[in-house]
């Protein structure tokens, strides 16, 4: 996920810069921005550099029947894993699965199935497991990226939803809409270890860089349940307004910020979790029901999916504003940003 | 089992304090300050929706006739339809009843003749009508002149016909899975939801009125024709995002919290204190009206994660919530994979004594507020 991806971003950024030192010419990484788009069953991909789309990529020929949801990129940012459902729940199809995209091609280059409709994914800190939430069966399960083998499945809330993997890789945290819980699971052994309450309807959770904090958001609650993960307790809960409507979380790789997008209000939440408050709200020219959020490695820009406009919003992270509007597919849904190492 | 059942309690209400936030933005709260009368409400809509769907699906069999051969009477994929005027009567009849036993009469005999009507394959045109005037007449008389007129309790009704049981939501969903008329009664909600918020919207900002407006035309694209022959195919949460934008606007409309399970402890907190004077209804042996609130309290369990939460995380309490609520009112929970088979068919049967039910409910509710550290 992001946090993780971020502690390797911060790793090669000092790699980076003790080889400028020593006089080394390096070339700088080029990222993709990968956008899946509900509706139109395809993948926009934009080039970070010129805010351009390079490329749509079909997931599938049925739109309308077959959906790209959330995604999850590999530690090294060269892969990126999208889940792939159908649009019904009820029924188990082979549409349910995860799909692998090479980021220097922006090829589909593999899948593997993942049958009760799977909505989030995260990448274990290693890259060797995904783990996926299971909207229809109320299950999170992990998976051997190598091989597509179900490594173990748990029993977690009703129309469970978003997934994240600790930066430790100790922990799997999972969402679940409708009762409104995450169940920490235990990766090394495999098993729960807690289901806790946060806001009502959450949608996403994010660990923190350092890994001693979780984000969910919640959309009817409209906060931001800020967890202490050494105990999976909430400590604090971050109102951001019952119309606010809270889906993806960005975590800023290079400083305590969190952005939030608020599909409710078409807005942007910037959050300091130094303390915890929202010290922006970004609405001028923003697209209409921002749903997915990603941020580049480097933290300069936020780019949003954005639902009802088939947009994506660029925010300049510096000016806190908007600078750009990009076409998207139709539904657009998430947002990930891939790596393409030395800008091949 | 008590013990193990107070254990989890414990913990689950000490991690409920620190996530408890105020979320307290908007100044009313009708599903709280008025759950009779909203359910009352919704109950006398649904079965002026019913009237609706049966006249659209009797426009649409007219207008097949030049097609297809002439069938006598509604075909079985609306019998549905007509089967839900009785659980609708009784979210009201009692409180209609004490104020005009007449007009209560008049509403159970024309429902009898409507069912009797098609069942026999008549034509059903006049005990529709009749219907129709009735149930004006008592939604008059039920709800009260002030809460009718009242922005925040019409937008709690909305909300019930978007996103309640028979609503635009959940119509949609059930025709992915083959209830056509489910879908009928959607389409019929839509129209009613859209008359209601047209009484409205005087109160909303230039914003907020093309933010509503554009999530009903939306809404309107998901159900373009009043009928259809054969299941839909697609999301069946289709209309779902679009309708909890559009409940999500209207809260800033009317200033009213119109999630009934936003705040699941605040919940779990008002539905005993609700229930309480019900069941003290059945011992003064004012059995439909106790019935009435009953039905208010039951259904917003079952209907605003609350019934999730405690069956996940308390499943025994939850049960015996759920086993209580379906043996005093008939309502039924919606279970996952529920597909409407025939055991959804099984008559209620009616309990020998409601009124000791209704206590061991308002028991069971207050352990499930304990899970919240009530």
């Amino acid at each position: 996920m992001r946090t993780r991806r971020a502690s390797n971003w911060r790793v090669a950024a000092v790699a980076l810069a003790t080889a400028l030192t020593a006089g080394a010419a390096l070339a700088q990484d080029a990222y993709r921005l990968y956008v899946a788009n509900e509706y139109s069953a395809d993948i926009t991909v934009i080039d970070t550099a010129t805010n351009e789309v390079i490329k749509t990529l079909t997931i599938s020929g049925r739109p309308g029947e077959v959906r790209p949801r959330g995604m999850a990129v590999s530690p090294d940012g060269r892969t990126i894993y999208v889940s792939v459902s159908d649009f019904n729940p009820q029924i188990e199809t082979p549409e349910d699965k995860i799909v692998a995209i090479d980021v220097e091609t922006s090829e589909i280059v593999g899948e593997f199935r993942a049958g009760g409709n799977p909505e989030r994914v995260a990448v274990s800190p290693d890259g060797t497991q995904i783990w996926a939430a299971l909207e229809a069966i109320a299950q999170g399960a992990g998976y051997d990226i190598a091989t597509g083998e179900q490594l173990a499945n748990f029993r977690v809330g009703v129309e469970a939803e978003g997934v994240a993997v600790s930066p430790d890789g100790k922990w799997v945290y999972i969402t679940a809409e409708a009762t409104h819980t995450v169940t920490v699971v235990d990766r090394e052994n495999l098993e729960v270890v807690k289901h806790f309450l946060v806001g009502n309807r959450p949608r996403v959770v994010e660990f923190s860089n350092d890994g001693t904090r979780a984000y969910v958001s919640a959309e009817i609650g409209g906060t931001i349940s800020v967890v202490d993960t050494s105990t999976h307790t909430v400590i604090q809960t971050i109102n951001l307004g019952l119309d606010s409507r809270p889906v993806e979380i960005a975590v800023d790789p290079t400083s305590d910020r969190i952005y939030v997008a608020g599909g409710g209000t078409s807005a942007v939440y910037v959050i300091d979790t130094s303390t915890n408050e929202i010290v922006a709200t970004i609405r001028e020219q923003m697209g209409r029901r921002p749903w997915g959020i990603a941020i580049t490695p480097d933290g300069s820009t936020v780019y949003t999916a954005d639902g009802l406009s088939d947009s994506v919003s660029v925010i300049d992270t510096e000016c806190l504003c908007v600078v750009d509007r990009i076409e998207a597919g139709r539904g657009a849904h998430s947002a990930e940003i891939g790596v393409i190492p030395d800008g091949q | 089992m008590a013990s193990k059942r107070g254990l989890l309690a414990a913990l689950i209400a000490a991690a409920f304090l620190l996530v408890s936030v105020a979320s307290a933005q908007y100044s009313r709260a009708p599903f709280f300050e008025h759950t009779l009368e909203v359910s009352q409400a919704y109950g006398i809509h649904l079965s002026q929706q019913r009237l609706d769907a049966l006249e659209l699906v009797d426009e649409y069999a007219e207008e097949d006739e030049d097609d297809e051969e002439e069938e006598e009477g509604l075909d079985d994929d609306y019998l549905e339809i007509v089967e839900g005027f009785e659980a609708d009567l009784a979210r009201y009849v009692g409180t209609l009843r004490a104020a005009d036993p007449d007009l209560a009469a008049d509403i159970e005999e024309a429902i009898e003749e409507l069912e009797e009507a098609i069942e026999a394959g008549e034509d059903y045109d006049d005990q529709l009508v009749a219907l129709r005037v009735f149930l004006d007449a008592a939604y008059d008389v039920v709800i009260p002149a002030e809460l009718r007129s009242d922005p925040a309790f019409v937008a709690a009704v909305i909300a019930e016909l978007s996103m309640g049981e028979g609503g635009v939501g959940e119509g949609y969903e059930e025709a992915v899975e083959g209830e056509l008329g489910a879908y009928t009664m959607g389409y019929a909600a839509l129209e009613r939801v859209g008359a209601l918020w047209a009484d409205i919207a005087g109160g909303a900002t230039e914003q907020q009125r093309a933010d509503v407006e554009e999530m009903l035309e939306f809404l309107a694209t998901v159900y373009p024709v009043p009928v259809i022959d054969e299941p839909i195919v697609g999301n069946p949460e289709e209309a779902e995002a679009p309708v909890q934008r559009m409940i999500g606007v209207l809260e800033t409309v009317v200033d009213a919290e119109l999630f009934p399970g936003r705040d699941l402890a605040a919940l779990a907190a008002h539905l005993p204190e609700e229930l309480a004077g019900y069941c003290e209804m059945y011992d003064a042996g004012e059995d439909e009206r106790a019935l009435e609130g009953v039905i208010a309290v039951g259904y917003l369990y079952l209907s605003a994660d609350l019934g999730d939460f405690l069956g996940f995380m308390a499943p025994e309490v939850n049960e015996e919530i759920v086993e209580l609520i379906v043996a005093i009112t008939g309502l039924e929970p919606e279970e996952e994979g529920d597909d409407d088979d025939d055991d959804d068919d099984e008559e209620h049967e009616e309990l020998a004594d409601p009124g000791a039910a209704c206590r061991e409910l308002l028991e069971a509710l207050r352990e499930a507020h304990e899970v919240f550290g009530g």
